[in-house]
C-alpha cells in the first residue's frame, strides 16, 4: 500500500505537523482531517481583530495553494468517528475508511462548559472557533451590556475588545486575581487597573449562580454573592478540556490529555499527539503537563513529525505565551508550577515593566508588559538555563543579554 | 503581484510572487521559504521572522515602530541598519523587486 500519514485535527498543531513532514522530506500521502469547514486559520485573532472587523473569514494559517503545492489532502468539515489502531484506519462521518501507516492526533481542546442550568440558552456563548466568534459578533447590536464569565486570557481579551466597540462589559472572575496562577500578582493587578480605567466592571471572587431566562433566551445573571445583572449576552471563558474521546476509545492512555513520551509518541512509534490535546513529560518537570498555546502546538508538531519519520528527539522548547488587550501587550516566557518570588524590572506604574519570577536563585519565568525586547531576552535566558541574580534582574541598567553566551 | 526575492540562510535564492497586502512573512510561510519560523502568525510577538532588507529598498518601507525596534534589539542574529521583522513589511507596488536576506538564526 502507498505510504500514508493521517493527521486528525486542522488547527495550529495539525497544520504545522503536516508542513513539517514535507519539510523533513516525507514524500508519501498526507491526509489532514478537520471538523471545521473553514480553511485552517489563526485562532488568537478571534477574540481581538476578527471581532472588531467585518471579515467573513479569519486569517488563514496558510494560503489554499500551500496545500496543493505540498500535496496535502485537506478533508475539512469532516468528523472522525473511530480510530482503529489495530487495523490502522480511521472511519470518517460518511462511513468512509482511510487507512494509514502512521497517525498524528492533534484534536485540540473544547471550551469547558459551565455547570449551570441554562447553559444552552440563546445568548450564552462560548468562544473557540470562527463560528463562535462570528455568532457573537452578529448577535451584538450597539452599546449592549455583555457579561463575561472568567477573567483569564480569553475572557479579558474579549472584554477589552467589546469595550473598545462601545459595549459595556462586566467580567466575573471566581478567583481573587485575574488570570489566576498564569501571571505574577504584579501583572494581574496591572491588568485589573487597566480594565477598570477602560470602564470594564471587573468583579473578583464572585461567580454566576444562575442564568435568568426570558422566553428561551438569556436575560441576566445572578451571582453567589447576590449580585444581579441584566444582560442578553454572556460569554464564557472558563478554560478548556482536551479532546481525547477518539484517543481514549482507541485504547490510548489518557488523563487530562493524551499521554505521550518526551518525543510526543503515544504508545507506539507510529502514533503521535501534539498541541492542546497532548500531555507530555516536561524536561526537568515532576509530572506530565499539558500546555495550551500556539507556540506549544507548533513546536510539538515539529517534534512529533520528526518522531513519525523515525528521528525522535526530546521536546525541549521553552514555553511562551502572549495576550493583547487593547494596546497592552503581555508576553510570558516560561511555565510556573509552584510558588515564585517576583523581582520587578522597571516600574509597574509606568505601564512598561517585566516581572522576573524566581524559585530560590533560579529564574523560572518572566512576565513582560509592553516590554517586547525583555521578553525575547527572557526566552533566551531560560533556554540557556541562565539565571541573572535578583539584583541584575531588577536593575534596568544591567545588560541581561550579556549573560547569554553566543 | 509583487515580486520578492528571498535569500535563504544557506544562500539559496527564492523568487516569490506575492499578493499585494500580504506580509513578506506570510508569503514566505506560504511558499516554504526556509528560515522564517513566525510562530505568532504576524502579531509581532515572537521575533522569529528577522530579515535583512537590501539597502536600496530600506527607505521605501514604513518606518520601524517602537515594538519592532525593541524586539530587533534582542534578536539572536546581529541587528543591522537594514534589519526588519518581515511580518511588519507589507507587499506593495513600491517594493516590487525587493530582496530580503533571511537572518541565519531566529531568536
Amino acid at each position: 500500500m502507498e505510504e500514508q500519514i493521517v493527521v486528525i485535527g486542522a488547527g495550529h498543531a495539525g497544520i504545522s505537523l503536516s508542513a513539517c513532514l514535507r519539510e523533513e522530506g516525507y514524500e508519501g500521502r498526507i491526509w489532514v482531517i478537520g471538523a471545521e469547514e473553514a480553511t485552517p486559520y489563526h485562532r488568537p485573532p478571534l477574540s481581538k481583530e476578527f471581532m472588531t472587523s467585518a471579515q467573513d473569514s479569519p486569517r488563514t494559517l496558510r494560503d489554499e495553494h500551500f496545500y496543493r503545492d505540498n500535496d496535502i489532502d485537506l478533508m475539512l468539515g469532516e468528523t472522525v468517528n473511530e480510530v482503529d489502531l489495530e487495523r490502522r484506519r480511521v472511519v470518517v462521518g460518511d462511513g468512509r475508511e482511510i487507512r494509514f501507516g502512521r497517525l498524528a492526533i492533534a484534536t485540540g481542546a473544547s471550551p469547558r462548559r459551565l455547570a449551570l442550568a441554562g447553559d444552552a440558552l440563546e445568548g450564552v456563548c462560548y468562544l473557540r472557533n470562527v463560528g463562535d466568534a462570528a455568532a457573537i459578533r452578529a448577535r451584538l447590536g450597539e452599546a449592549e451590556h455583555v457579561v463575561v464569565i472568567g477573567g483569564g486570557f480569553l475572557g479579558l481579551e474579549v472584554a477589552a475588545t467589546l469595550g473598545s466597540l462601545g459595549h459595556s462589559v462586566t467580567v466575573f472572575e471566581a478567583g481573587r486575581t485575574l488570570m489566576g496562577r498564569a501571571v505574577s500578582p504584579e501583572v494581574a493587578s496591572h491588568f485589573l487597573r487597566r480594565h477598570r480605567e477602560w470602564g470594564v466592571d471587573v468583579v473578583l471572587d464572585d461567580a454566576p449562580e444562575s442564568f435568568v431566562k426570558r422566553g428561551g433566551a438569556l436575560a441576566g445573571v445572578t451571582t453567589s454573592r447576590g449580585r444581579s445583572i441584566s444582560a442578553t449576552t454572556a460569554i464564557i471563558g472558563v478554560g478548556v478540556t482536551p479532546e481525547t474521546r477518539l484517543a481514549e476509545r482507541a485504547g490510548l492512555r489518557c488523563r487530562d490529555g493524551i499521554e505521550v513520551d518526551a518525543s510526543m509518541r503515544a504508545g507506539a512509534d507510529w502514533v503521535v499527539a501534539a498541541g492542546d490535546c497532548a500531555r507530555f513529560p516536561r524536561a526537568g518537570g515532576r509530572d506530565r503537563v499539558r500546555i495550551e498555546s500556539v507556540q506549544n502546538a507548533s513546536d510539538q508538531a515539529r517534534t512529533a513529525a520528526a518522531s513519525l519519520l523515525g528521528r525522535p528527539a526530546p521536546f525541549s522548547a521553552v514555553p511562551w505565551f502572549w495576550s493583547s488587550q487593547r494596546d497592552e501587550r503581555l508576553q510570558i516566557a516560561g511555565l510556573i508550577d509552584g510558588p515564585t518570588e517576583s523581582v520587578v524590572r522597571g516600574h509597574v506604574g509606568s505601564g512598561r515593566f517585566s516581572v522576573f519570577r524566581f524559585r530560590g536563585d533560579r529564574l523560572v519565568a518572566v512576565d513582560s508588559v509592553n516590554r517586547p525586547g525583555e521578553h525575547i531576552v527572557a526566552r533566551k535566558l531560560l533556554r540557556a538555563g541562565r539565571s541573572p541574580t535578583r539584583e541584575q534582574a531588577g536593575d534596568p541598567e544591567f545588560e541581561l543579554k550579556g549573560l547569554i553566551s553566543s | 503581484m509583487i515580486t520578492v526575492r528571498y535569500i535563504e540562510p544557506d544562500l539559496t535564492e527564492r523568487v516569490v510572487q506575492v499578493q499585494p497586502g500580504q506580509t513578506l512573512m506570510q508569503a514566505a510561510v506560504n511558499n516554504r521559504v526556509r528560515g522564517i519560523v513566525a510562530e505568532c502568525g504576524g502579531a509581532c510577538m515572537c521575533a522569529t521572522c528577522h530579515v535583512y532588507v537590501e539597502e536600496s529598498h530600506v527607505d521605501r518601507l514604513k518606518a520601524v515602530d517602537a515594538t519592532e525596534d525593541e524586539m530587533l534589539e534582542a534578536v539572536e542574529s546581529e541587528r543591522q541598519d537594514n534589519s526588519r521583522l518581515s511580518c511588519q513589511i507589507k507587499a506593495t507596488p513600491e517594493i516590487d523587486g525587493i530582496v530580503v536576506r533571511i537572518a541565519p538564526v531566529q531568536v
